[in-house]
């Protein structure tokens, strides 16, 4: 069986490598896991290659999350992308919602929230 | 002004995120030192101001090595700063669910702290909170007024 590919969208280093390492504790750990340090970069990163997921920031350079994501649905990209962001107010996630995430995950978060809502999106 | 919401997000972060304990202050804490670090972030919108993370190096690369699961003294300068950057981010956002809306928050940014007292020169401070970790000194401070930039004479420029 195919992993699944996930793609981490983060710019700083450190998140993205907690949210492999919380990916692992809550059970996720036969996945084919990339990374981009922007929202430009995953961009190009997606319309290179097929996701199953895309996990991303809300705040960065060159391309926050929320333009990723309108990028990707104005590209016709149907890519299943949720957010894992320290934005988690109601408005922003109505915002998410409303631009077509499939979750937000407010930082800071535990692996039994990864296992929680990932579980619904890789089974 | 929400001293003990701070508080408690405070301790949610160090806890959950960085898995470090975070008290209140002892006698035995250590002083700010040279090499002290402010990481910061701001908030514009129906309320304009900032919040600032000042930490002293030998904590500054513990945190830095638990999230990079990195020995602290073979971390990279930049590998510090991006792990600090991310911790007063976690700190900003849960922060913004406290204040009115409309409100952003900016990117974080890092600059040499302690030395110049002047940098915060009549911006006031709404609130102040200490704590320690591993008797080392931890402030957390917030303020009112636009966030210290580049362009401030007084300040040392931020080290991104």
């Amino acid at each position: 069986m195919a992993k699944h590919k996930i793609l981490i969208v983060d710019d700083s280093k450190a998140m993205r490598l907690i949210v492999r390492r919380t990916l692992r504790q809550a059970g996720f750990d036969d996945l084919d896991v990339s990374e981009a340090a922007n929202g430009k970069e995953a961009f190009e990163t997606i319309s290179a290659a097929a996701f199953d997921l895309v996990l991303s920031d809300w705040n960065m350079p060159e391309m926050t999350g929320i333009e990723l994501l309108n990028a990707l649905r104005a590209s016709n990209n149907p890519v299943q992308l949720g957010f894992v962001t320290t934005e988690g107010t109601p408005e922003m996630r109505a915002a998410a919602s409303a631009a077509g995430a499939s979750f937000l995950i407010a930082k800071p978060f535990t692996s039994e929230t990864f296992h929680q809502v990932l579980g619904k999106v890789l089974g | 002004m929400y001293r003990e919401e701070l508080s408690q997000i405070a301790q949610s972060v160090w806890e959950s995120a960085l898995q470090l304990p975070l008290m209140a202050p002892s006698a035995s804490a250590s002083v700010r030192d040279p090499a002290a670090l402010t990481a910061v972030i701001s908030f514009t919108g129906a309320w304009n101001g900032y919040v600032t993370l000042t930490l002293g190096e030998s904590l500054s690369r513990r945190i830095a090595g638990s999230m990079l699961e990195v020995e602290p003294d073979q971390l990279e300068k930049e590998d510090v700063f991006d792990a600090l950057r991310e911790v007063i981010n976690m700190l900003g956002g849960n922060i913004k669910a406290l204040l009115p809306p409309p409100c952003q928050l900016s990117l974080p940014f890092i600059m040499a702290a302690g030395v110049d007292d002047l940098s915060f020169e009549h911006r006031p401070i709404e609130e102040s909170l200490q704590f320690e970790c591993g008797r080392h000194a931890v402030e957390i401070d917030f303020r009112a007024g636009p966030a210290p930039s580049a362009t401030s004479g007084r300040l040392k420029p931020p080290l991104q």
